[in-house]
């Protein structure tokens, strides 16, 4: 027998191999046998005993729940949260997977794309006005409605969100807590400075100011050493202080850009002059090259957010507080915002969805994973001494005291775009010296304009 | 008798149309690698030249606007800002890369003991993640505590605030690329080098050209395909600089590093504007496509075969 490895005996093992392959691929999958399901015996004319059926074991359900760090913690999240849910629902069973942020909702896109989003995902307000479009968030007023007593919680953290969606305000997800602006200060900075600490709860920005240029300290080459504050163009505070001088970046629809209104150019012109001709706060060059400015001590105060209280909470070289935002002419107005977390519309486990947002929202839950300085939407969670002295601060109680007085960002749709890679970068080179400062606001409202229509011609 | 005769068919068939039967004996080893490309990269080629022509934002239906998202690009400003960047990116960076990866070539091109180390040491940056590069340039342009503005420092200069300077973030994201890639236009260029035959370089020798002279009238000639080659590619990928912005500087500040790749990402995947990212990405290619056939037409004046 000719055992020669020829062309024809090649292909015909090449032929040969794909077929299996498809073969196999294609074969149909064996069906597991079906569970035996308990019978009921029919019942009779003649008097038989009646069997009684078995109590029907609840379905093993796995929850995916996913988040990213700061958002939630793995350690808290699960002692104070998870765990205990489990206990109490033994047939439940969370998953709980975090990514980083930026990572994050490229991946939650990219699953919603495929339909194949998690049970339960953490949310926040800077995309929640793109995703509520979408149609693949629960409505969670029902919810609230029936298992929820609302004056044991702050409501108006709730409003923030149902706001982000005028023309369709309800509730797609559910906060479970708020961060918060306020000023924080170094208390040795202000002692160096001879500078006598916040005190008073109205102060404005033009005290605020006044402070700032006081506290600028220079050393003997004449580089300045201590920055009074730091003003960007962040939306943390920016988009509110405008507000308070009586401007708007969007209209109450959101679908209209008003930043170039000659009151919002006076009121930038003057941050604008803080950095470049009082140099009381780095500009944003000097001020991407210091990293963790306010916890080096190159600043003597800055606009933070409550939950970084959860962090600074750390810092050791010096003492520090917080103290109230300031007010303008048109009032006081501050950037507060919830983070929440919503349920997938087409979850096949919406039951349980409801039961472990339930159990989010009780007492039952710690406040450790709300994170420290972040405000807990139950009432009784915000206000309890183990809230006020997690970040080992005498004014932390001002937080909530802010809270009548949150007012958010003009989220919506197209938010990530127009505001954080749109406003920011027209107004940079302003901050910068680059640019006149009426020219940059202009540039940024046409550019802002043109997002907005983009977004809302779909 | 009929079986006999069908072999003797068939084996007639086979002579008769020999090219066929081996395309096709090659054809079931292609497969795989066909259907992958045919399904994975044409296919999705084919597909955002569709999509490039709908508003889709993922989860909305596609909707067909024509020439909507082209004539959009046109009138957006910051479309236009992004390809300046872009070509400024190109106009700086493939001379210099080209330049310096020639001029190491030279360098390279010498019979020493250990060029091989230096040899290995210029590539070794061509192989390493262009992520992880630039998370350590990110901190060498430090304004505050970086090395190269302390360097600077001791020759007397202050240095600028470099990926926060609208001015000088482009030149920043401009040397981090040269640095990293540099390397394997130097390993072609050698390569060129060493195919350039000594006889030349002797018959100039003898005819009395000088060490400057046999470099310009007999290696620049004699490595111009080489050269040619290293500019094509090195255009087309000048075009496509995405990794170094995304992780240096995000496009800003100000807009001073975005680049048309990096804005096709971000309508993309950020921002979910699928169909106008599709439309950017089609006008890119557009603009490789132009320089690519550009330096085509004009190699015929400067490259030199054979």
């Amino acid at each position: 027998m000719d055992t020669r490895l020829t062309r024809r005996t090649l292909l015909k093992a090449a032929v040969g191999t794909m077929g299996v392959t498809v073969l196999t691929a294609c074969a149909p999958k064996t069906s597991t046998p079906a569970a035996v399901q308990p019978t009921t015996a029919p019942t009779s004319v003649a008097a038989e005993p009646t069997v009684v059926p078995p109590t029907a074991v609840p379905e093993q359900v796995t929850l995916q729940y996913y988040s990213w760090p700061g958002m939630a913690y793995e350690d808290s999240e699960r002692s104070e949260l998870l765990d205990p849910f489990e206990q109490a629902n033994p047939n439940i069973k969370v998953e709980l997977s975090l990514f980083p942020y930026d990572e994050y909702w490229d991946k939650m896109l990219t699953l919603a794309a495929a339909n194949n989003l998690p049970d339960y995902f953490g949310m926040c307000p800077l995309r929640y006005g793109d995703w509520v479009p979408m149609k693949v968030l629960m409505d969670l007023d029902p919810f609230v409605d029936k298992e929820l007593d609302k004056t044991k919680f702050y409501t108006e953290i709730w409003d923030q969100l149902r706001a982000i969606f005028p023309s369709d305000p309800k509730l797609y997800g559910l906060p479970f807590r708020a961060v918060i602006e306020a000023i924080a200060y170094n208390k040795n900075a202000f002692e160096r400075a001879g500078v006598a600490v916040p005190s008073n709860k109205d102060w404005t920005w033009d005290d605020f100011g006044q402070i700032a240029k006081q506290l600028t300290l220079k050393d003997a080459a004449g580089k300045v050493s201590q920055y009074g504050a730091s003003i960007t163009t962040s939306h943390n505070w920016f988009d509110a202080a405008l507000n308070c001088y009586g401007g708007e970046v969007l209209d109450k629809m959101l679908r209209k850009c008003l930043l170039d209104s000659e009151r919002n150019i006076e009121t930038i012109q003057m941050f604008v002059d803080w950095i470049l001709k009082d140099h009381l706060s780095p500009n944003p060059s000097e001020l991407a090259a210091m990293p963790q400015p306010f916890q080096t001590g190159k600043l003597a105060m800055t606009q933070m957010l409550s939950c970084q209280v959860q962090e600074w909470k750390k810092i050791q070289e010096f003492d520090w507080d917080v103290w109230w935002m300031p007010r303008g002419p048109a009032g006081l107005f501050l950037y507060g915002a919830p983070d929440q977390v919503s349920i997938w519309a087409k979850t096949k486990h919406p039951d349980e969805c409801l039961k472990l947002l339930k159990f989010a929202n009780s007492e039952q839950r710690g406040i450790v994973s709300v994170e420290a300085g972040s405000i807990p939407t139950i009432k009784a969670k915000a206000q309890s001494e183990d809230w006020l002295k997690a970040g080992n601060l005498d004014n932390q109680r001002i937080i909530l005291d802010e809270v009548p007085y949150m007012k958010g960002a003009d989220f919506g749709r197209g938010w990530a775009e127009w505001r954080s890679m749109v406003m920011n970068n027209e107004l940079t080179p302003a901050f910068l010296g680059e640019k006149p400062v009426a020219d940059a606001v202009k540039s940024a409202a046409q550019a802002i304009q043109a997002v907005l229509d983009k977004v809302y011609a779909g | 008798m009929h079986s006999a005769l069908s072999v003797v068919g068939t084996r007639g068939w086979i002579a008769r149309h020999k090219e066929l039967c081996q395309w096709l004996a090659a054809l079931p080893w292609l497969l795989p690698t066909l259907l992958g490309l045919l399904i994975f990269t044409q296919g999705a080629t084919f597909a955002s030249l569709f999509i490039s022509f709908t508003h889709w934002e993922i989860l909305i239906l596609p909707r067909w606007i024509g020439l909507g998202n082209y004539i959009e690009a046109y009138h957006l400003p910051l479309f236009w800002r992004t390809l300046k960047n872009t070509l400024y990116y190109t106009a700086l960076s493939v001379p210099l890369n080209v330049t310096i990866a020639g001029l190491l070539a030279l360098a390279m091109n010498q019979k020493l003991r250990g060029i091989t180390l230096f040899r290995t040491l210029y590539f070794l940056p061509v192989v390493t993640s262009t992520v992880a590069v630039a998370v350590v340039w990110y901190w060498i342009y430090n304004s505050e505590f970086g090395l190269l503005n302390y360097v600077l420092s001791l020759m007397g200069i202050t240095g600028p605030p470099w990926l926060a300077s609208t001015r000088w973030a482009m030149p920043a994201v401009i040397i981090m690329s040269i640095w990293k890639g540099v390397g394997v236009n130097m390993m072609i260029f050698l390569a060129g080098l060493q195919d350039v035959p000594k006889e030349l370089y002797e018959a100039a020798e003898i005819d009395g050209a000088g060490s400057l002279q046999r470099f310009w009238h007999v290696t620049v000639p004699m490595v111009s395909p080489t050269t040619f080659f290293v500019l094509v590619l090195a255009v087309i990928g000048s075009f496509q600089v995405f990794e170094q912005t995304y992780v240096l500087t995000q496009g800003g500040p100000g807009y001073a590093t975005l680049t048309l790749a990096l804005y096709i990402y971000q309508q993309a995947f950020q921002s979910a504007h699928m169909g106008f990212a599709a439309a950017l990405a089609y006008v890119l290619f557009a603009f490789m496509l132009a320089a690519t056939l550009a330096q085509f037409k004009l190699q015929a004046r400067w490259v030199h075969y054979g």
